[in-house]
């Protein structure tokens, strides 16, 4: 072993140990700093269903589930290089405890153990066409949101250092080998490991025209050198991104459980005002958003999927989640060190971070969905609004709709008791459920009876429903917008006031289940009222209308004509996994049905979530995403059907089809119009002219 | 400085107001209640001035309608002391009237700045803010949109508006009650985290009804809603339709080119 | 004066006569006509004589010359405007509701300790007493108001009357007060004149109006669109103009211009009175509104129930065929 030579007359074992008992403390202490700083944070608490939680690290850290059904190129790339590294993990321990140990008692190297050994010399090689594989992406290809900074260059360049120096120490081990049985020398357990990589360096070293003694010298000092590359990227390790690997499963181990979309509760207010910045600026993030930046690994995903980002917004999940590390990393050791904030520097929320950043999102889901190590840049993006809303940093519009929301429960400040106008006409009046005790309460939400197109299709599916038989009710002028977006723009105390609100009428009334037209709706209701006292089941109209198809109780008698694409709505499909009963839908109603490309959990947002819908419209953004998502169906040959399941996905897209003047080629259309169109009703069509 | 900020509520218009059996009042039984929105810019005014520097705010108001949640929003926004005030009868008194009860309870807190909304939607009779200044035996300038500190100590520079944009400045010495129109910002949201913080911990001082004054009264012989718009053509159709048709109206009147 | 008669205070700022102080004068003729009295004009400025040929409709015009009353304060208004009414006791004094007119009505009823009726439409003698329909509650209702005690002071509309072609006696009297003005409370500083605007909006021929419905500030083009094909201008209602989205320049109403245009076309304007006042005696009214019941349609000569998003584009493009 290298180890067992002599400088300044100590073993070389004795460095060794003494350098890596240096490196693994200064490493130590970083990575207690680092705790420490988490510790900083709010609390939350993540350590329940440990069994899941361990599950999903094995899933998507182990076996990189994520990666693996990920971006081109890289979704073999990154698990291989991983992979590798776990290989080399176990290479490495034995590495150094056979280094240090070597002059004194012998402990098998990698190379020495059947199947271990020649894993570890594949990886060295496959590993090194993965960092080929992914510089030329990073560098060639150059995805957008994927940064060429120093640290990545760095960390590249030492990968790859440590695989090459790997198969030169393999192939210097190698030929000593050889030399020594020609000399009789003992060998250790060399030559029953097939080690094909190291045998190839070997090979072609040699070919190369160096002696054998040289490849010998070659490799110790390759020995050296990786013993070396690997102790300083110990040190290196937890100041640069590449600590993702560190922390990565950690924050893969504490993502949120049970359902996507979670929030923790606000921070408590004392009632006073708050002069100025507090005292400790992380106290306002939970530990796990802290988390986020030491997880991140700057792969630019989050940015790549972001419909706002897209759209040429200021908005940058990635850089929302970098400017956190940064702020983190900055403030926390100051805070540690007890230094105060320096009063002079710019503010974080709203100052690094800017506003339009902040107000940006959509909430739509696609970044945290996609983000391989659990990332959670919404809730980040919301626990900043919520410092905005404190400070009154709104803008006019925005400020508007939330006073409505307070005032008269809905946002489009008309009275609670127009709520249910459109429903005026019906030939058989909707029954209430405060009154009479129904099965399923349809709760409808401000759009589905505020906005006239959504007005238009409730009333038909109200007719829909009342064909198929359904014993349904409403809640009248009971019934409060259920805050899902309030919540998502930061007024958490609107939120609660709503809920309350809403579950005071729901207790009035008698109800087995609740179907809600608004995807956003039942987000809310099905996971974050239960702590209000919510105990139904929440469904969506489109389960209920599938349901109500496969039992036979409606029926479609047209067969309609065209060709139709599905938009998934993010707070249905993304959110809460409901993909096929409405696909199942449109097949019933004959319409042909095709598949945009970015379908299901890879559907396009229409930007309106969020409280986007109440926001001026961000200057300088190029293409609206609802119009990327419309030029996406027309770019589909012959499609006339763009079928939506949400009432703000329909004026949305309805608003892009005009905007690109395609009126007359493609026709935005509810799944409640079209089963309306295929049962053929004898009853009217209850048009509205609002 | 010491200001004092009157705040009222008043009938939401956003529904129709009911007329009562004798046609001569409103039955506000079913009707909701909303801050007067002008008060809500004298609110915003008077905590922009002790941002400003060196101003306290007190909040008068009558126990009606939804006023306690206004009053905790001002809490919330800054307000010091806030003065509530009983109702004798079920409805406040007409603003004439109203002018002595408030003229009782801010007279004690010896203000240098009364603001109070230059006017609210349910007065038939003048408006409370000059009554008040009266009352108070101070002067009054009202539309008032702006409210900075005087160059000179003891005054402060207001504008007031008029047509066309424009505005006059005027030099005022206090103590002044003032009409506002319009703060020099929109008013401030509050979160409803905060205003429901300041319900716990705010303390309003409560006072007793006090019988309004008599003053010369006008009667209301009939309250009714004017004729609804039958005034104009209404124009039917399709988009396409309504716009060809406008079109022509306006060719025939010689106004396309 | 006698009992009988009725005084308005005629509005002068800037040098300019009020277009209401005419339509003061019509609602006075219609009153003391049916009183018996004559119609008093009570001028209060410095120099005020020479507005008296535009004050013909009057009988008496009343010139009350103080330096002190050449620029605006409440407090030497009221005095003068107190101590005239005291002394001759009219049957009612009509106060225009404008900016000085809120300040004078209420402050000169209280001094008096005489009735004020505000949001005058119509009045009416009713035997001893006077009949006032007043406007409330943003426009949308009205009441009937008696008003027994004498003199009684009535803020009225501006626009619920049209000035009147009829000529009083025109007589001019000059009057000193008894007692000193003051004005140490509240003292005029300077005009603040608005930025000067790119154009002038009351000079148009043809204006597109915005209001609230039309929602996001991107969607101001439209406007434009429209505004440029007829080779008019954009103007705007306060709530828009308060969002910063076009100057003050631009805004029609009663703190705005008050404009008389060939054609005023209003794009998502719910018709609140501040607004009407600032554009009713506009040649062609055309409102576009989603709310069918929405006051606009009171004043307009045509209307569309629709979104403004929607018709405006067809408009601009039916235009431009034409």
């Amino acid at each position: 072993m290298p180890t067992e030579m002599k400088f300044l007359g100590v073993y070389g074992a004795v460095w060794l140990a003494i350098f890596a008992v240096a490196a693994t403390a200064l490493f130590v202490r970083r990575m207690i700093q680092l705790i420490r700083i988490l510790a900083l944070g709010r609390k939350e608490n993540r350590f329940d269903q440990l069994g899941r939680r361990l599950l999903t690290v094995v899933s998507e850290v182990l076996f990189q589930s994520r990666m693996l059904r990920g971006e081109p190129i890289i979704n073999w790339a990154h698990p291989a290089i991983f992979w590798g590294f776990c290989a080399f993990v176990i290479a490495s321990a034995l590495l150094f405890t056979g280094g240090i140990a070597a002059p004194w008692l012998h402990i098998p190297q990698a190379e020495e153990i059947p199947v271990l050994g020649t894993v570890v010399d594949l990886f060295a090689v496959i590993v090194l066409i993965g960092l080929i594989a992914s510089s030329i992406r990073r560098y060639i290809l150059r995805p957008p949101g994927l940064q060429r900074t120093a640290d990545a260059t760095i960390v590249v360049t030492l990968i790859a250092l440590l695989m090459v120096t790997y198969l030169l120490a393999e192939a210097g081990g190698r030929v000593e080998q050889a030399m020594a049985r020609e000399a009789g020398a003992p060998q250790h357990g060399w030559g029953q490991t097939w080690l094909p990589a190291g045998r190839a360096t070997a090979q072609g070293l040699a070919a190369a025209g160096l002696p054998g003694d040289t490849i010998v010298h070659l490799g110790i000092a390759a020995w050296w050198t990786h013993a070396f590359i690997l102790l300083s990227f110990l040190v290196y390790l937890p100041y640069s991104k590449h600590m993702h690997l560190l922390w990565a499963p950690v924050a893969v181990f504490f993502a949120e459980m049970p359902y996507k979309g979670m929030l923790p509760p606000g921070e408590e207010k004392t009632g006073q005002e708050e002069a100025g910045e507090e005292e400790n600026p992380l106290a306002r993030f939970t530990w796990r958003m802290l988390l986020n930046g030491y997880a991140c690994a700057e792969c630019g995903r989050c940015e790549r999927v972001c419909p706002v980002a897209t759209s040429g917004a200021k908005l940058s999940p990635r850089q929302v989640v970098h400017d956190v590390k940064e702020f983190v990393l900055h403030e926390g050791v100051a805070a540690l060190a007890g230094r105060s904030p320096n009063g002079q520097q710019k503010e974080f929320i709203g100052g690094t971070v800017v506003p339009e950043a902040i107000w940006g999102c959509a909430t739509c889901y696609a970044c945290v969905d996609k983000c391989p190590v659990r990332n959670e840049h919404v809730a980040l993006i919301v626990e900043m609004r919520r410092k905005l809303v404190e400070q009154g940093r709104l803008d006019g519009t925005l400020q508007e709709t939330l006073l409505s929301l307070q005032r008269y429960g809905n946002s489009q400040s008309k009275s609670p008791r127009k709520r249910f106008e459109w429903a005026k006409d019906l030939p058989t009046a909707l029954k209430d459920a405060r009154k009479e005790a129904v099965e399923t309460l349809w709760f409808l939400g401000d759009y589905a009876a505020f906005h006239p197109s959504s007005m238009r299709v409730s009333r038909l599916l109200a007719l829909v429903f009342q064909a198929a038989g359904l014993d349904f009710g409403i809640l009248g002028d009971g019934e409060q917008s259920a805050g899902n977006d309030v919540r998502r723009l930061g007024e958490e105390g609107l939120f609660e006031m709503l809920a309350e609100k809403n579950m005071k009428a729901l207790g009035k009334a008698e109800f087995q289940r609740i179907v809600t037209t608004d995807p956003h709706t039942y987000h809310a209701l099905k996971h974050e009222y239960g702590r209000f006292g919510l105990d139904k089941p929440v469904l969506h109209y489109s389960e209920v209308l599938d349901d109500l198809l496969r039992t036979g109780k409606l029926v479609l008698k047209r067969r309609l004509e065209g060709r139709a694409v599905y938009h998934d709505p993010c707070y249905l499909g993304r959110y809460n996994g409901i993909y096929e009963p409405p696909r199942r839908i449109i097949d019933a109603t004959g319409l042909h049905r095709l598949e945009m490309p970015r379908n299901r959990e890879n559907s396009f947002c229409c930007g309106a979530g969020g409280g986007k819908i109440w926001m001026q419209e961000e200057q300088g953004v190029h293409e609206r995403p609802a119009l990327l998502r419309i030029k996406e169906a027309l770019e589909m040959p012959g499609v006339t059907h763009f079928v939506v399941a949400c009432p703000k996905d329909l004026g949305m897209f309805q608003d892009a089809v005009k905007t690109v003047g395609a009126e007359n080629r493609i026709r935005v259309v509810d799944l409640g119009e079209l089963v309306y169109e295929a049962m053929d009703l004898s009853t009217e069509v209850l048009e509205s002219t609002t | 400085m010491k200001i004092t900020v009157v705040v009222r509520q008043i009938p939401d218009l956003i529904e129709p107001l009911e007329i009562d059996s004798s046609g001569t009042a409103f039955d506000l039984g079913s009707a909701s209640f909303i801050v007067n929105e002008s008060d809500d810019h004298a609110l915003e005014q008077a905590i922009l001035l002790k941002e400003a520097g060196g101003a306290t705010v007190s909040v008068v108001a009558l126990d009606f309608g939804d006023i306690d949640n206004t009053l905790y929003t001002a809490a919330a926004k800054g307000a010091d002391r806030i003065i509530k005030i009983a109702l004798a009868d079920e409805t406040p008194p007409p603003p004439r009237a109203a002018a002595a009860l408030y003229a009782k309870a801010i007279q004690p807190l010896s203000p240098d700045l009364v603001l109070i909304g230059v006017q609210a939607h349910d007065e038939l009779d003048g408006g409370l803010s000059p009554f008040l200044a009266a009352a108070l035996g101070l002067p009054y300038v009202g539309v008032i949109c702006g409210v900075k500190p005087g160059a000179e100590q003891g005054t402060i520079s207001v504008c007031k508006e008029f047509p066309g944009a424009v505005m006059a400045r005027l030099n005022v010495k206090l103590p002044v009650v003032l009409g506002i129109v319009g703060a020099e910002q929109p008013p401030r949201y509050v979160p409803v985290a905060r205003v429901r913080a300041a319900m716990k911990t705010t303390q309003f001082e409560e006072q007793e009804a006090a019988t309004a004054a008599v003053g010369p009264a006008v009667s209301i012989c009939r309250l009714y809603p004017p004729a609804s718009g039958s005034h104009a053509e209404m124009l039917a159709g399709s988009e396409d339709e309504v716009a060809a048709r406008i079109a022509e109206i306006l060719a025939q009147k010689g106004l396309v080119k | 004066m006698s009992a009988q008669d009725v005084l308005v205070v005629a509005e002068i700022q800037r040098e300019t006569l009020g277009d209401v102080t005419l339509e003061l004068l019509a609602a006075a003729r219609g009153l003391a006509t049916a009183t018996g009295g004559q119609v008093v004009a009570l001028v209060l400025t410095a120099d005020g004589a020479r507005y008296a040929p535009a004050l013909a409709a009057a009988d008496r015009i009343v010139v009350i010359d103080d330096p002190l009353l050449a620029a605006y304060s409440p407090e030497p208004f009221v005095a003068a405007l107190q101590e005239i009414v005291a002394a001759e006791q009219p049957r009612a004094v009509l106060i225009g509701a404008t900016s000085i007119g809120w300040d004078l009505a209420p402050l000169l009823a209280a001094r008096l300790n005489v009735p004020l009726v505000t949001g005058g439409k119509a009045i009416q003698p009713d035997g001893d007493a006077l009949r006032v329909t007043a406007s409330f509650c943003g426009g949308k209702m009205l009441a009937e108001i008696q008003v027994a005690a004498s003199p009684a002071i009535v803020m009225v509309l501006p626009g619920a009357y049209r000035p009147s072609s009829e000529v009083g006696k025109g007589e001019t009297e000059r009057r000193q007060l008894a007692a000193p003005l003051s004005d140490a409370a509240v003292r005029f500083d300077q005009w603040v004149l608005p930025a000067a605007g790119d154009l002038d909006i009351t000079q148009q021929e043809i204006l597109v109006a915005v209001g609230r419905g039309i929602q996001q500030k991107d969607n101001l083009e439209l406007a434009e669109g429209l505004a440029q094909t007829l080779g008019g201008a954009v103007c705007a209602s306060r709530p828009v103009i308060d969002q910063g989205w076009l100057p003050p320049t631009r805004q029609v109403g009663k703190s705005g211009m008050t404009v008389k245009p060939r054609c005023f076309i209003a794009l998502g304007i719910s018709g609140a009175p501040e607004h009407i006042e600032g554009m009713k005696d506009s040649d062609l009214i055309v409102a576009v509104n989603t709310d069918p019941k929405a006051p606009i349609f009171d004043v307009a000569h045509y209307g569309v129930v629709a979104d403004v998003l929607d018709l405006v584009p067809a408009l601009t493009e039916a235009l431009k065929r034409s």
